[in-house]
């Protein structure tokens, strides 16, 4: 009864959906989330009778044959890298990406890790840290005496030292590029890895060709967008359950050939 | 007894239907996947008394004769190619085809495939591939320093190239139609090779005559609908009980002579 593991195979399958769009919807306030989707693929193919195999000796050709599906899998979960909304903070060290690039920053392990995620602080240093307390690359150290912090388009970090009539160029942020972003590997806490996937990391200077600019005081949001997600979750629901029903009928068969004998 | 054998191939024949049913709503959410549907024929007959053999001297025909059907197979498991609903991912790079047409891939073989499933994202090198990375057969490459793309209804790559003002193209993605879509070989993974029965792939530009056109932003859904699907199910479920109660006369009847 191949209906039985067929069915099976498409449970799995919604399944995996429900999951993907939860994991959505609860990042939907996680700064700078992608939001993920899920493609199926079919399974292979059983030829009972081939398809375009000559039927007599005069060559008439079988035009559709006899391939039975042998049910569905979950070819990938990818992100959909499009730009989020941006919400004012207010915040000197929360940085937006307006366009493309990420920022880097340095894992403890002395691994370069990436993040659109620009909610920045300092630490006792006055390094301009992450959450975590991982520092930014390359690595930006705001003076004690400064009273105020200015983070322009560019990225350049200028500070207005008390006593001081000028500001003070003390740094500058630089963002990284990759030819494919949806190929970098989520490790969780907003971070992302290079693969072999994404290709090599490019850095340069914000608002620069190729690059986005910085906005101070921004922070982008996840672009979940909630009607699209909750129809997939409907529609993930009802096929669960009409796969589920597959594996009813096919029971109930097998009980009607049980009660043969 | 040929009732036991005939009714346990109808029991057969509807056990394929019920596999069918349960592998279109496996596939219920699978991008671009087309429905299946069993055709049955009837198996070969016994002539217990030919139909228009003369009945008396005077030539009077037997009208109807004796013929006695010996069950039923499988003929053909066809491919419905109806369009699927378009469904909205904001994604540059999933492409949906609207109208004929299918996506050319080389498969690592150097052979091609075609797809209906035009959900692509970018390699390490910037080239347009699967999910399993096989590139699309025009090896369209998304240069470096790109902003945006835009893939226009005719397939045209556009893309936008920092610092230049004009949009660059990149390339022409192409659609491959067949005489008979419906005889193509399904390889899994939303592959199909072509056969014998498809006819040669035929190349032309999206949006010209026989050709679909191409929606950037958006996937083909599976053309599944759940209502036919259940209700086949149903209706196959009975007629194999049905058949199952054939089975159990036939059973009974014999029982005496045991």
């Amino acid at each position: 009864m191949r209906s039985l593991d067929i069915a099976a195979t498409g449970m799995i399958a919604q399944q995996r959906n429900v999951e993907v769009v939860s994991n959505n919807l609860a990042n939907m306030n996680t700064t700078a989330f992608t939001r993920r989707r899920t493609e199926f693929h079919d399974l292979l193919y059983q030829n009972l009778r081939r398809v375009g195999s000559t039927s007599s000796n005069a060559g008439t050709v079988v035009p559709s044959g006899v391939q039975l599906g042998l049910g569905v899998k979950l070819a990938a979960v990818y992100r959909i890298h499009e730009q989020g909304n941006l919400t004012a903070t207010d915040n000197t060290f929360d940085l937006a990406v307006q366009g493309k690039g990420l920022f880097e920053i340095t894992l403890p392990t002395g691994e370069a890790a990436y993040s659109r995620d620009g909610t920045f602080q300092l630490n006792a240093n006055g390094e301009i840290v992450t959450h975590d307390g991982y520092p930014l690359q390359p690595g930006i150290t705001v003076p004690d005496n400064a009273v105020d912090v200015t983070i322009n388009a560019a990225g350049e970090v200028l500070v207005k030292i008390e006593g001081q009539v000028n500001l003070s160029n003390v740094g500058q942020i630089q963002l990284t590029t990759f030819p494919n972003e949806p190929g970098l590997e989520a490790i969780g806490d907003n971070l992302y890895l290079e693969t072999p996937a994404s290709g090599n990391p490019t850095s340069g200077n914000p608002a620069d060709t190729d690059f986005g600019s910085i906005l101070q005081g921004f922070l982008e949001t996840s672009n979940v967008n909630a009607v699209e997600e909750i129809s997939n979750l409907i529609s993930a629901q009802r096929a669960y359950e009409m796969n589920s029903k597959v594996i009813q009928t096919s029971d109930e068969m097998m009980g009607t050939l049980n009660q043969l004998r | 007894m040929n009732a036991l054998e005939i009714a346990s191939r109808g029991m057969m024949a509807q056990q394929v239907n019920v596999e069918i049913v349960a592998n279109n709503l496996a596939n219920m959410n699978t991008t671009a996947y087309v429905r299946r549907s069993a055709e049955f024929q009837d198996l070969v007959y016994n002539n217990i008394s030919r139909p228009d053999t003369s009945g008396s001297k005077a030539g009077a025909l037997v009208p109807g004769g004796i013929q006695a059907g010996h069950g039923v197979r499988v003929a053909g498991i066809t491919l419905n190619n109806e369009q699927g609903s378009l469904k909205a991912t904001g994604n540059p790079f999933d492409l949906a085809v609207q109208g004929g047409g299918y996506f050319e891939i080389s498969l690592p073989s150097g052979d091609p495939a075609y797809t209906r499933d035009g959900t692509f994202q970018l390699n390490a090198a910037g080239e347009l591939v699967t999910h399993d990375g096989y590139p699309l057969s025009q090896g369209i490459v998304v240069p470096a320093g790109t902003s945006d793309v835009t893939i226009n209804l005719t397939g045209e790559v556009w893309v936008k190239i920092a610092g230049q003002v004009d949009l660059a193209n990149v390339g022409q993605i192409q659609l491959f139609s067949f005489i008979n879509p419906a005889a193509l070989e399904a390889q899994g993974n939303n592959m199909f090779t072509a056969t014998t029965g498809s006819g040669e792939a035929s190349p032309g530009v999206p949006g010209g005559a026989g050709y679909g056109s191409i929606q950037q932003g958006y996937v083909e859904s599976s053309n599944i609908n759940p209502i036919r699907e259940v209700a086949s199910m149903v209706a196959a479920q009975r007629a194999y009980e049905m058949n199952s109660k054939v089975v159990k006369a036939a059973d009974e009847m014999l029982a005496p002579s045991k």
